[in-house]
């Protein structure tokens, strides 16, 4: 299936489910799920506010034609200023999971939806990434058919604790509190990956992405603006003159002023 | 001619091809007229409604057939026989990865991996059309191996391939140990005491004499009708 591991394995339906649960509904500006639990705003899970954002993001690449893992990486960077637990994705990850699910379903991107595929690939990212926020995002959205099954608490305490900036002793605490230690634990808590191994913790040091980014957000340090959790669907924005950061790459190279007074989330 | 049909059997093997597409009123099934939303997105969230139509549409054939079931527990059946409880395992590798063959014969991933899917218009009327043709296809295909068992059976039953032997043991036992074989009158009695067995028989055996012997297709084909005629003058059962 799409997902690898005996505890994050989905089934086909259950992948189809989630296809169709992040389909983009355009009227109404948000996915289909969202509208389901009739929530318009992440404030109530942290997997949810960032899809809110990740998904409105997709459907803008993909109108604009500009969806790839360049464009994700950029906007995963911004996103992570405010969801942590982005740090750990990258764009390249996502685009290879959007393949891996391409392959599961056995049909066409373009019959699945381009902007579902990506937006079902980041899913499955973050679910296999942090397990225990992702199970927590089941339960805020009532689909609990779609958790990860869990050895045991040990594994997440340790991403828990990592996520929180414990100290390694502190972490070790945390596992051996959620019960006896054994192989098994051990085993489990090395699959659960340091936020320092990959994705956007080190993307800045690889100089071809840094000329990248530094292409793009030239002149974009003082985008900061007051956060709120409230999700604002951005207004349809067609005309070039308030797009986003990505949209400003997209169209001058380099003003993206206009980002800071509109997303809140791009600090 | 005013039509020329052409029949291939190879396609005909498989049960699942001789179904024509399934015609649907999409009004009274309140079809909806758009898909909002990508092609796998609107199967996913018609998923329930196509199963009904397919169940439906096997069970108004099937009724046709057999009128008295046409209620509930009918239903029932059926639903237990196309769904995962009753696997079909292939009997060549070859036919192993066909997916009708276990699980829930209707479920969507049936339909999406269909190679036709390919070239079905993405509109909600057309993937409605194909989505229960392909849903129907695959009911028939499980249906007919299912009850590939039974037709053996049924056939064992009419060729009494399950009778110990078609002769009685007085004069199977007279001619093993004794050496005696009956008369021509005793033969022909013992023949036509169980004619169906003994005609089948005759005619199969004559066959193979027939294809033994005869080289030429149009003779052969005036020899059998002729072995025909003499098997049932020999069974009495001419007019």
């Amino acid at each position: 299936m799409a997902t690898g591991d005996k505890g994050e394995s989905l089934t086909y339906e259950q992948l189809l489910e989630m296809i169709s649960a992040f389909q983009w509904l355009p009227e109404e500006k948000r996915f289909r799920l969202a509208r389901e639990i009739d929530r318009n705003h992440g404030t109530g899970n942290q997997i949810f506010g960032c899809l809110l954002h990740y998904a409105a993001a997709i459907e803008r690449m993909e109108r604009r034609g500009t969806l790839n893992a360049a464009e994700i990486q950029v906007f995963l960077i911004k996103l992570a200023e405010r969801y942590e637990l982005v740090q750990r994705v990258d764009g390249d990850s996502v685009v290879m999971e959007v393949k891996r699910v391409v392959q599961a379903v056995g049909v066409d991107i373009v019959m699945i939806g381009k902007g579902n595929a990506f937006v079902t690939a980041f899913v499955l990212v973050l679910r296999r990434l942090v397990p225990m926020e992702w199970n927590a995002f089941c339960d805020y959205v009532e689909k609990v058919n779609w958790k990860v099954v869990l050895p045991h608490a040990g594994p997440q305490s340790r991403a828990a604790a990592v996520r929180t900036g414990e100290t390694g002793a502190d972490q070790s605490r945390s596992t051996l509190d959620a019960g006896p230690v054994t192989g098994n634990v051990q085993l489990a808590v090395e699959t659960v990956p340091s936020p320092r191994v990959g994705g956007l913790a080190l993307a800045f040091e690889n100089q071809g992405f840094v000329d990248y980014a530094d292409s793009i957000l030239e002149g974009c340090g003082s985008s900061n603006s007051s956060s709120s959790e409230q999700v604002e669907p951005e207004p349809e924005q067609d005309n070039s003159s308030s797009g986003s950061v990505l949209r400003a790459e997209n169209d001058t190279g380099g003003c993206l002023q206009k980002g800071s007074a509109r997303k809140p989330f791009l600090r | 001619m005013r039509h020329h049909i052409k029949f291939d059997g190879l396609r005909l093997f498989d049960i699942g091809q001789s179904v024509p597409p399934v015609q649907i009123n999409h009004d009274a099934w309140e079809t909806p007229p758009e898909l909002g939303g990508s092609v796998v997105d609107f199967l996913v969230r018609q998923h329930s409604r196509l199963r009904s139509m397919a169940l439906d549409f096997i069970m108004r054939q099937h009724c046709l057939l057999f009128p008295y079931e046409d209620g509930g527990e009918a239903s029932g059946r059926l639903e237990a026989l196309l769904g995962s409880g009753c696997p079909v395992p292939a009997r060549d590798e070859a036919l192993e990865g066909e997916l009708w063959r276990f699980g829930d014969v209707l479920r969507l991933e049936l339909v999406l991996k269909a190679p036709a899917i390919k070239l079905v218009e993405r509109t909600s009327y057309a993937l409605t059309v194909f989505a229960v043709t392909e849903m129907v296809r695959n009911g028939y295909r499980r249906l007919h191996a299912l009850e590939r068992p039974l037709t053996e059976w049924f056939f064992s039953v009419f060729m009494q391939t399950m009778q110990p032997t078609q002769i009685p043991f007085d004069v199977l036992h007279g001619h093993v140990v004794g050496c005696r074989r009956p008369t021509p009158s005793e033969s022909v009695n013992i023949m036509r005491e169980n004619g169906v067995f003994w005609k089948a028989e005759l005619q199969s055996l004559g066959n193979q004499y027939l294809q033994a012997t005869v080289s030429d297709p149009k003779l052969m084909t005036l020899q059998n009708a002729a072995l025909y005629q003499q098997l049932k003058r020999f069974f009495g059962e001419e007019a």
